[in-house]
């Protein structure tokens, strides 16, 4: 019995000590001004490496089942990734330039070029899609767009996340994308309008750009 | 209903480690340098205060005795033989006008390098506007001494002079700082506390850049503008709920993507850059949504090879970025690789570097190729209202040109040879165009006896034999000139206009 005192008693110390120790530092009132800690906890390391020229189009490519040089291309005829936009998107030209180490950190122009490969991209995606459906399975070209509840908006805003970010997208993000189904009017756009508009979305956020 | 906190256990922990940390590695690293020094600008620069930097890189060994130092035979003193010397007949050394600076006459024989400019004619355009430094370097190396012609040898903390000058007056330009250098020339400088705004955009192809600053301009694309706006906001959104938003929420390298594709690209994208930068005639299916720059057709009068030359379109676009107040600092550099005009080789390979194989020929010719385009610099600089304001003045007003060299090239020659080839030397100067300079003028001498250079004194400004400028000279000089200061900058102001 006494050492199941000291033990409870040492417990006791332990929980008191604990207790004062989360208090340091920490308000805990039910202040509105104060926001609710999220979930998810910032990183406190941030390390993310920039997802560099070939590593991008390659994953931009296998995402949308398109070759690499069909993803973009500059007035009909320059490649936009390994000529145009190289050191905007993090190569460098050792033999022209003898630029020998790529820039350490996305430019100003770096997110310009971007959304010119993806929109690019994701156009000739949607625009193949017609003919030969890859990505878009669950769409109905041609009609209107599906409605936020239907399993053809679940399945493609799915496909796009398993394709270009290889997970599932979470219920915020379904949200955000519904947005994109219905025009200023609150009418529904058409499906391709949709599928384009969701690709790039989704291709240009951060998180495809930085791993 | 449960109480909130706003510090978890976690979060708690990690404060008092960090506190820890913090204290254990005060006592070993050094103290941070402010982000913005004395005199660096936090707010957008006053346009009419701005002042605009053009770094020429004359890229391989641009050796200032077979430019603007030349020495003649007859000026070899007796007991010395100029046969071994690389000297020049004195017929082939021209002093135009009032010039106070000479310079090599196009040479006779460029064996297979064909000339389309001469030194003659730069100093008889622009004499009055030339100022001759001379110094000695302390690398032999091209990526070295390129890096250190930049950064001064590193007397200002490692930056460049162009992240210096960005650094001072480009706050507030979306690209205040344009490399489309060479090597060494193109590398950034090592200062880490560097502004985010004045680290170098770098750019390979002048001809086609406009187009990165646009997010859809020109792609073929069933998005129209409103398309790619409600994806843009979409993708905006998504950036914020989604798992890797929220947990990378606070990481630097995100927050500088998130802040150039939010701030940056739509204020390009308003001042439609894309057409004021384009340079490119465009055809086909994109040309319905590409325009020309408004300044092409007078550019084309000033660079007439602009369509095929990648050298002209560097200068033509360092005047646009700076014109439309784009840029406060553009660098511009001779390639390595050869040039052709049709049939005619007009940049040799290895630019000035050639002089290996060829000096004279290649001293020539490229001190030719350099100088046309900063003469067409100049002439564009002179005639147009800086941001086409014409209460801001001409541009040239507040423009300082910088040609920089690698280094020098070996002094003697094999007897009575004029087809030599040369090593590097340390020994050399550099050129400077700017009305906040002395012009018509020639800071140092050479001796003529062994063709070194040497410097002047810093009070009088008077050659002095025994004494030598170093690469913290020539940066300083520029930075003094540009009204910047930093810890360390030597005192050039008897360079500097009255």
């Amino acid at each position: 019995m006494s050492t199941l005192n000291t033990t409870a008693q040492s417990w006791g110390l332990a929980l008191a000590g604990l207790c004062l120790a989360s208090t340091l530092g920490c308000s805990t009132d039910t202040d509105p001004d104060i926001e609710p800690e999220p979930e998810i906890a910032a990183s406190t390391r941030n390390q993310l490496l920039w997802k560099r020229v070939q590593v991008f189009e390659q994953d931009l490519s296998r995402a949308l089942e398109l070759a690499p040089e069909e993803l973009c291309t500059e007035l009909g005829s320059y490649d936009c990734v390994n000529d145009i936009h190289l050191v905007n998107l993090g190569g460098h030209d050792p033999f022209g330039r003898s630029q020998y180490a790529p820039v350490a950190a996305p430019m100003v122009t770096t997110p310009l070029a971007v959304e010119r490969v993806v929109i690019a991209a994701c156009s000739k995606r949607v625009e193949r899609d017609h003919d030969e459906r890859a990505v878009f399975t669950a769409l109905d070209f041609g009609s209107p767009a599906p409605a936020a509840t239907s399993d053809a908006f679940t399945e493609t805003v799915d496909t796009l996340y398993r394709r270009l970010l290889s997970r599932d997208p979470v219920d915020a993000e379904y949200e955000v994308l519904a947005e994109l189904l219905v025009d200023d009017q609150g009418e529904p756009v058409l499906a391709e309008r949709f599928a384009a508009e969701a690709c790039v979305a989704v291709a240009t956020t951060t998180e495809f750009i930085f791993i | 209903m449960p109480k909130t906190t706003s510090c978890s256990r976690r979060r708690m922990l990690a404060s008092l480690g960090g506190m820890l940390g913090a204290a254990a590695l005060g006592t070993v690293l050094p103290p941070r340098r402010a982000v913005a020094d004395e005199g660096e600008a936090t707010d957008s620069v006053d346009p009419a205060d701005r002042r605009l930097l053009f770094v020429v890189c004359a890229s391989g060994g641009a050796s200032l005795i077979d430019s603007f130092l030349p020495v003649s035979e007859d000026e070899v003193p007796e007991g010395l033989d100029p046969s071994i010397l690389n000297v020049y007949p004195s017929d082939l050394i021209a002093q135009p006008g009032a010039s106070n600076i000479r310079c090599v006459r196009p040479i006779p024989n460029t064996s297979f390098l064909v000339p389309r400019y001469s030194i003659e004619e730069f100093l008889e355009a622009h004499y009055e506007s030339t100022t001759v430094i001379t110094h000695e370097v302390t690398s032999v190396n091209h990526n070295v001494a390129q890096k250190r012609a930049m950064t001064g040898a590193g007397i200002n903390g490692g930056r460049t002079i162009a992240e210096a000058a960005s650094a001072h007056y480009g706050q507030g330009l979306p690209l205040a700082n344009c490399n489309m250098g060479y090597d060494g020339y193109l590398e950034p400088g090592t200062d880490r506390y560097l502004p985010r705004h004045a680290r170098a955009e770098v750019i390979l192809n002048p001809q086609t850049y406009a187009l990165s600053t646009h997010g859809h301009r020109g792609i073929s694309s069933q998005l129209d503008a409103a398309g790619v706006d409600r994806a843009r906001a979409a993708r905006g959104h998504l950036d914020q709920v989604s798992p890797f938003g929220i947990t990378y929420r606070d990481a630097p390298l995100r927050e500088d993507y998130i802040r150039a594709r939010d701030e940056i690209g739509p204020q390009l994208e308003s001042v439609d850059a894309i057409t004021k930068l384009m340079l490119l005639d465009v055809d086909g299916p994109e040309a319905a949504q590409l325009g020309m720059s408004p300044v092409l057709d007078t550019l084309r009068g000033i660079f007439p090879n602009l369509d095929s030359d990648i050298w002209q379109q560097q200068g033509a676009l360092s005047f646009l970025l700076s014109y439309f107040g784009l840029a406060s600092a553009n660098t511009l550099a001779l390639q390595f690789n050869p040039s052709f005009m049709g049939d005619d080789l007009v940049g040799a390979p290895l630019a000035f570097d050639y002089s290996h194989v060829l000096h004279r020929p290649s001293q020539s010719v490229m001190w030719g190729r350099t100088l046309q385009v900063v003469d067409g610099l100049v002439r564009l600089l002179q005639s147009f209202d800086y941001l086409g304001d014409p209460a801001l003045g001409k541009m040239w007003d507040r423009s300082l040109i910088y040609i920089a060299t690698d280094f020098g090239r070996d002094k003697n020659r094999p007897s009575d040879s004029e087809m030599f080839g040369t090593g590097h030397h340390l020994n050399n100067g550099s050129l400077l165009l700017s009305p906040m300079l002395q012009g018509n003028r020639v800071f140092g001498g050479v001796d003529p006896g062994t063709l070194m250079t040497y410097g002047f004194n810093r009070q009088t400004g008077a050659p002095e034999p025994g004494t030598l400028m170093r690469e913290g000279d020539i940066y300083s000089l520029i930075a003094q000139a540009m009204g910047i200061d930093f810890p360390g900058r030597r005192d050039m102001s008897v360079v500097l206009a009255g």
